[in-house]
C-alpha cells in the first residue's frame, strides 16, 4: 500500500508565509509600543510622492488600523500560497512574493511609527525615499530567507489508480418515473470559522475602518457559502449549489457522466485541501472526510463531492445517466411540462 | 432525501411528494429545523408544476411536520420529536391502507383505534 506523504510537508510553505507576516505584525507592534508616548495625535499614515504627509488617523485607531491591514494581507498571502499549493508551477515565486510582501509591509509599518515619533504635529512628518529603500531591502531579505525555508513544491496528490471506487448498486428506474435525490452537505467547524471571521470583520469595521474589516467579513461570507451547500441528483445531472440560493452553482450534466460511484475521500490527501478544489485529474467539493459521490466524466477526469448517503446518490446518478444515454438517440422525452 | 414520482399511479403526485419528504424526516435524512428545497427548485428537478409541490408541502404543514413561511420557504418543524411524529403519521397511513384493503369500514377502524386507546 502506498504511504501518503505526511500533511505537514504540504503545509510548510503556507506556514512560512504566515510566520513572515506574523513577524511583520510583531515588528510593528514592538515599534509602536516602544515609541507610543512620542507619537503625535493624529498620526500621519499616508504620504504623497514627495514624502509629505497627506493622510491622518487618530492615535487611538492607528494600531488597530495598521494591524488590521497587516493581518488581512497575511490572510490573503497565506490563502494564495495554500490555494495554489499544487495547482501552479510558480510555487517558489509565490512563496517569495508572500514573504517579500511581509518584509515590505513590516518595514513600511515600522517606518511610519519611527517617522511619526518625536514630531510636534503630524503635518511635519515626512517619509522620504530612504524609508522606501529600507522597505525594498527588507522585502528582498524576507523573500531570500523565505524561499529556501518554504521548501520545494510538495508532491501533487494525484488520483491513485488503485483507489477503489465502489460501483453504485443498481437503481431500477421505472418507465417515465421522475426521481430526485437531494441532501444538505457541509462542515460545522468550517461554518463556525466562517461565522467567527464574519463577526471579527463586523467588529473591526467600526474600530479600524472599512479596509481592515471588509476583507475579513468577505472571507467569512465566502467560507460560509462554500461550506453550506445542497447536493442534488435529478434529470439535469449532479448539482451543487449554495444552500438556499439557486446560484452560484456547479452542475455536471448527465451527458458528461461516464460512470458514478462512491468512495471515502480524505480532503487533504485526495484534493489538496478543503472547499472547492481542483488537482490534476480531479476536482470537486471536499467539505469533510468520509463518503463521497465520485463521478468519472466523459473527459476521463473525476468530479467528487463529499455528502452523506453518497451510495444512494451515486446509484441514482448512474441510472439517470444510463437512461439519458439510451434515450439520447430516440426522440422520446418522457418529462412532463413544468 | 429521495423522491420518486410514479406518473401512472392513482396516488396524486402531491401526496407522493409529501410521502417522500415525510419518509426523509422519519429517517433523519432531513433534520428538525432544516430548510427543505424551494418548491420551484423541486418542481424543476421533477418536471412537475410548482403547485403540485406546494400541495405536497401544504399537506405536511397540516400534519405539523413542516412550517411554511413567506420568504423563508419550507422548514422542518424545529422540534426534536419531528422524526417520531413523521413515523407516527406514516404508521397511521399504513393502518388506513391496510383497513381499506381488508374492506374494514372507516367507522369500524375508528372504533378499533378507540378500543386500542381505551385498553392501554
Amino acid at each position: 500500500m502506498p504511504v501518503s506523504p505526511p500533511p505537514a510537508r504540504g503545509l510548510r510553505a503556507p506556514l512560512v508565509v504566515a510566520a513572515a507576516h506574523l513577524l511583520a505584525c510583531a515588528a510593528f507592534l514592538a515599534a509602536f509600543l516602544a515609541r507610543r508616548d512620542a507619537l503625535p495625535d493624529p498620526v500621519a499614515t499616508h504620504f504623497s510622492g514627495s514624502g509629505g504627509a497627506d493622510g491622518f488617523t487618530t492615535l487611538g485607531a492607528f494600531p488597530y488600523e495598521m494591524l488590521g491591514m497587516l493581518l488581512v494581507m497575511a490572510l490573503l498571502c497565506t490563502g494564495l500560497v495554500t490555494g495554489f499549493l499544487y495547482a501552479t508551477r510558480a510555487h517558489r515565486r509565490l512563496v517569495g512574493l508572500g514573504c517579500g510582501l511581509a518584509g515590505l509591509l513590516g518595514a513600511v509599518a515600522v517606518s511610519v511609527v519611527v517617522s511619526n515619533a518625536g514630531a510636534e504635529t503630524a503635518d511635519a512628518v515626512r517619509l522620504g525615499p530612504g524609508a522606501l529603500g529600507v522597505a525594498v531591502a527588507a522585502a528582498a531579505v524576507a523573500a531570500g530567507l523565505g524561499v529556501p525555508a518554504g521548501g520545494r513544491r510538495p508532491a501533487e496528490p494525484r488520483a491513485k489508480p488503485d483507489a477503489a471506487v465502489e460501483p453504485a448498486p443498481r437503481f431500477v428506474l421505472r418507465e417515465g418515473e421522475s426521481v430526485l435525490w437531494t441532501r444538505r452537505a457541509g462542515s460545522r467547524p468550517m461554518l463556525v470559522g466562517g461565522g467567527s471571521l464574519l463577526a471579527a470583520g463586523a467588529v473591526l469595521i467600526p474600530l479600524a475602518g472599512w479596509a481592515a474589516g471588509l476583507g475579513l467579513a468577505l472571507g467569512g461570507v465566502v467560507l460560509c457559502a462554500c461550506f453550506a451547500v445542497r447536493v442534488t441528483v435529478d434529470r439535469h445531472g449532479l448539482t451543487v449549489n449554495v444552500l438556499g440560493l439557486p446560484r452560484p452553482r456547479v452542475r455536471i450534466p448527465l451527458d458528461r457522466i461516464a460512470e458514478a460511484g462512491h468512495r471515502d475521500v480524505e480532503p487533504l490527501r485526495d484534493l489538496g485541501g478543503w472547499g472547492y478544489r481542483a488537482v490534476p485529474g480531479r476536482s470537486g467539493f471536499a467539505l469533510r472526510s468520509g463518503p463521497a459521490v465520485v463521478v468519472r466524466l466523459t473527459t476521463g477526469s473525476e468530479f467528487v463531492v463529499t455528502v452523506d448517503d453518497a451510495a444512494t446518490a451515486a446509484a441514482l446518478l448512474d441510472a439517470l445517466a444510463e437512461r439519458d444515454r439510451t434515450t439520447a438517440g430516440s426522440a422520446t422525452d418522457t418529462t412532463a411540462g413544468g | 432525501m429521495l423522491v420518486r414520482l410514479d406518473h401512472g399511479s392513482p396516488v396524486p403526485l402531491g401526496d407522493q411528494i409529501a410521502a417522500a419528504v415525510r419518509g426523509a424526516i422519519a429517517d433523519a435524512a432531513v433534520l428538525p429545523g432544516e430548510r427543505l428545497p424551494a418548491a420551484r427548485a423541486l418542481a424543476d428537478s421533477l418536471g412537475v408544476n410548482v403547485h403540485t409541490v406546494l400541495r405536497g408541502y401544504q399537506r405536511l404543514r397540516e400534519e405539523g411536520l413542516i412550517e411554511l413561511r413567506r420568504g423563508r420557504g419550507a422548514v422542518v418543524t424545529p422540534d426534536p420529536a419531528a422524526p417520531g411524529r413523521a413515523r407516527l403519521t406514516d404508521g397511521v397511513r399504513a393502518l388506513v391502507a391496510d383497513a381499506r384493503a381488508l374492506g374494514v369500514s372507516d367507522e369500524e377502524l375508528v372504533n378499533l383505534v378507540r378500543g386500542g386507546l381505551a385498553g392501554r
